[in-house]
């Protein structure tokens, strides 16, 4: 009962934030609604008992919120960010849109004969469901993270308009006095390197 | 009352004094911190920070005007002195409290604080995103670190207790039309370092701000925090006052400027110290020995060269060094100081404006602070020569 | 966690938060008024006579300051400490021992990433705005490696859960071999309270920062904050790190605040031997360095587990 209650209060608050973000008037103030739905949800999938799923979900969430607003202040330009704006595009065909999706969605929910439960919920529920999600190409999801690690790197160095040789001079020989290398950077990196 | 009584008594052990010294008061204004930190009070840090005002020296050209707007900006309660002397400031000190526990006075003048501040128009808007602030005395602008906001934005009082300052991120738009919250006009881009276009903010590091040479005031447009733009204004000394401070206290009294920007507060905390000693009369054997071990500590610190690396103050010496030789010369002093006349001094060399100029470009705005504060002391060209 | 349990909760966490937030400001005081030749009486009471004069003092804001905003950041400080010490096991006494209590704490730092910046944003400054934003890119240099060093005792315990973490070191404390991972993660405690050498978005060289127009209540709510992080995080190193409640003669939760103290003790004792770090310069080196040293410990920890099968 107390988990029903529980489960109602964070959809709303969810719903609620994401409303939120289309009617405040500040990027900061969009974002951190948008953060405050995201971590409605990850409460709401704690309330299923996958407890790591749902704290990481809030985590990765305040922390993405936390650089979106970075961003959303950086790109939006001068107006948006802070000035009421309405943000909301094509309204009748959006609308239309939501109402079907909405439609298609509640009607499949309950129309759909879902399979009666089987037993009882495993001990570790996170375990079980990485087991099924996961289990059989765990090989592929460990081989897999580094790469993408390796590639926001790559991309990142790629993007750089500085390379070596425009810090290090066509040779790459720019030193102090002392033989230290001495990169021709705006802002001296922490080691200098 | 005896709750709030109580709590007054407490609350006004100590206090925060923001000190402002105008241009050729040093002396006044060591003085003036020697008896805070004698009392075991602080020293604020910004408007917001402070319990009480105290100007050392009599006010002259824009400053009135900047003090007045840092003074309403100030949260009540709030008490206000003008230093001339320093024979009257140990009463000043010990008025203090006493009216910050005057509740009748107190809430009398809470009460009548402006709420609502409408911003005039200025006069010939210049094509120019700069905005000089000698020339808007009416604005209700503040001389601590803020930009002047233009045009006709309205300030709004928000809720009835609380006071508005004019502090705005956002300014200097040229079409009258975009305004931004609270009416203060939103920024215009222009292109950064990368190539991206970026808001230009106008921020001026004005004469009021910790740390900060009393006659220099440094008018930048940011991108972000980095300043591509400065322009550089050195505020006119009044009458050359009949004492000036020792040498060693001077130049322990930059060492501990730059220190506390570096953010190295034990140590800058003994620097202050050191100069308090100094200007109280605090025998200089005393005195000597305690700046050769702190020298001694700052030479052995890694972490401070580490920190310090690669900071050049205008003309092209390194921070740290020019902290090293200050510190140096003021043991010299203290060791020999039978009243010999004008030595030559470690930062003796006045640093002309380009110079400040040129350092500042291109540079965050916390290593602006760093190079401004490493410039030192009495550093124009009007400024005082040191001799006891 | 039942309803006496609950009612506890409620009132002795976030009282003995601040009374430990008070305690560590008193002794910081006094270890300044020590520095600069004061009475050190004067510094031990000097949080008492800030608070009582924050309490008299007006309260302000700015044109177009997103007041909001604002206000719950620097509420959200306190709140922040609180939920991180709920999930801390106080010996036999635990108040929310959740499954996952390792990434819960992780959870409620990466929240501070909000507050500060909120903090910064809200108050519609220029000083504080420079300081909200080079606290992300402090936070940024941190991250990695604190998510990293949380993972050590993981390891180590073979699970998230606090008590299985304190229950592994019945034999050795886990910071005499991860001691990598417990530099990390006390550095990463300084530095997400901001306070001490990582004091970025309140620093002296921006004006301090998210201070500059702060002023009476609020000014109080994130000066004590900032303090009530730093204990929670100091408490949270003692079942992670320190071996939880074990220890002689006392029970386990007196324990828990003994150790707590201790490791405070050990902050404020370490801060005095370095300047403030800048954020410019603090992400090469926690990028470059930091990060491959926290990796060899998390593989020097798995080797030691798998061939130990368990902790040591």
């Amino acid at each position: 009962m107390i988990v029903a209650l529980m489960f109602w209060a964070f959809a709303a608050l969810a719903v609620a934030g994401g409303i939120a973000v289309f009617v405040v008037n500040s990027m900061a103030r969009a974002t951190y609604a948008l953060a405050v739905s995201f971590v409605a949800v990850g409460a709401m999938i704690v309330l299923l008992h996958l407890d790591y799923i749902g704290v990481i979900t809030i985590l990765m969430m305040l922390m993405e919120m936390a650089i979106m607003a970075v961003f959303m202040v950086m790109f939006t330009g001068m107006n948006p960010a802070l000035m009421p704006m309405d943000m909301t595009h094509h309204k009748r065909r959006s609308a239309i849109l939501a109402a079907v999706v909405f439609a298609l969605l509640a009607g499949a929910i309950f129309l759909i004969p879902w399979p009666a439960r089987i037993g009882s919920p495993a001990a570790d529920l996170t375990r079980s469901l990485g087991d099924a999600i996961m289990g059989s190409k765990m090989l592929v999801m460990l081989t897999i993270s580094p790469m993408l690690f390796a590639t926001i790197v790559a991309a990142l160095v790629l993007a750089n308009p500085r390379g070596r040789y425009d810090r290090y001079g066509d040779r790459l020989d720019r030193r102090t006095a002392d033989g230290y290398p001495d990169p021709d950077d705006p802002i001296r990196g922490g080691i200098g390197r | 009352m005896g709750v709030a009584d109580w709590i007054a008594g407490v609350g006004t052990r100590r206090v925060h004094v923001l000190v402002i010294e105008t241009p050729g008061s040093s002396l006044l204004r060591m003085r003036a911190q020697a008896a805070i930190a004698a009392r075991g009070w602080v020293e604020a840090t910004s408007p917001a920070d402070a319990d009480a005002l105290l100007v050392c020296g009599q006010p002259i050209g824009p400053l009135p005007d900047l003090i007045d707007a840092v003074w309403e900006q100030i949260p009540s309660p709030r008490h206000r002195v003008t230093l001339t002397q320093s024979g009257t400031l140990a009463e000043f000190l010990d008025g203090i409290p006493v009216a910050l526990r005057d509740e009748r006075v107190q809430r009398a003048d809470a009460r009548d604080r402006p709420r609502h501040r409408p911003m005039l128009p200025v006069e010939g808007m210049p094509e120019m995103t700069t905005v000089d602030m000698r020339d808007l005395p009416e604005k209700h602008h503040s001389g601590t670190e803020t930009e002047t906001p233009v045009k006709n934005g309205s300030m709004h009082k928000d809720g009835p207790d609380k006071i508005s300052s004019s502090d705005s991120e956002m300014d200097m738009d040229m079409d009258m039309d975009m305004s931004g919250p609270a009416g203060i006009p939103l920024a215009e881009g222009s292109q950064d370092r990368d190539d991206l276009e970026m808001d230009a903010t106008h921020l001026t590091l004005g004469p009021i701000l910790t740390a900060w040479p009393a006659d220099l005031v440094l008018h930048c447009i940011l991108h972000g925090d980095v300043v591509t733009d400065a322009r550089v204004e050195r505020l006119v000394h009044g009458a050359p006052p009949t004492e000036q401070p020792a040498t060693a206290a001077r130049l322990c009294d930059a060492a501990a400027r730059l220190l506390s920007i570096v953010g190295w507060d034990p140590v800058a905390r003994q620097a202050d110290r050191l100069r308090n000693d100094i200007v109280s009369g605090v025998a200089p054997r005393d005195v000597s020995r305690r700046l050769i071990h702190l020298t001694g500590r700052i030479r052995r610190s890694r972490t401070l060269r580490w920190s310090l690396a690669g900071i050049q103050a205008p003309g092209a010496e390194s921070a740290r060094e020019r902290l090293l030789s200050w510190l140096l010369t003021a043991q010299e002093s203290l060791t020999a100081h039978e009243g010999r006349p004008s030595q030559v001094l470690a930062d003796g060399l006045a640093v002309s404006e380009a110079d400040i100029q040129r350092a500042v470009l291109g540079q965050e705005l916390a290593t602006v602070r760093l190079i401004v504060a490493s410039m030192g002391a009495g550093t124009s060209r009007m400024g005082e020569a040191g001799h006891e | 966690m039942s309803s006496p349990a609950a009612m506890a909760a409620v009132v002795l966490l976030p009282v003995g938060v601040a009374v430990l937030a008070l305690a560590a400001a008193s002794v910081n005081g006094a270890v300044n008024a020590r520095a600069e030749g004061g009475a050190v009486r004067d510094g031990f009471a000097a949080p008492f006579r800030e608070t009582a004069r924050l309490v008299r003092q007006q309260r302000r804001t700015l044109p177009g300051a997103d007041s909001l905003l604002w206000r719950i950041a620097g509420a959200g400080l306190g709140i922040a400490a609180v939920l991180q010490v709920v999930v801390i096991p106080f010996g036999a006494v635990w108040f929310a021992d959740l499954p996952v209590g390792l990434v819960w704490f992780n959870a409620i730092d990466v929240l501070l990433w909000a507050l500060w910046w909120l903090l910064g944003w809200g108050a519609n400054s220029s000083w504080s705005l420079v300081g909200g934003y080079r606290f992300l890119a402090q936070a940024l240099s941190y991250e990695i490696p604190l998510m990293f060093a949380l993972t050590a005792p993981a390891i180590g315990a073979g699970s998230l859960r606090l008590l299985d973490v304190q229950a592994a070191q019945h034999s050795l404390w886990f910071v005499v071999w991860m001691p990598v991972s417990f530099l990390v993660y006390m550095a990463s405690v300084v530095a997400f309270s901001s306070w001490g050498p990582f004091q970025t978005a309140l620093g002296p060289d921006i004006g301090t920062g998210v201070l500059a127009e702060l002023s009476g209540i609020d000014r109080l709510l994130v000066l004590g904050g900032r303090y009530a992080v730093l204990v929670a995080g100091a408490a949270f190193s003692v079942p992670l790190f320190l071996g939880g409640g074990s220890g002689p003669l006392l029970p386990g939760g007196i324990w828990v605040v003994v150790k707590t103290i201790a490791v405070l003790a050990g902050i404020l004792a370490v801060r005095r031997l370095f300047p403030t770090v800048r954020p410019d310069r603090l992400a090469e080196i926690a990028w470059v360095i930091v990060v491959p040293l926290v990796l060899v410990q998390l593989a020097v920890v798995a080797v030691i587990v798998g061939v130990n099968r368990g902790a040591l």
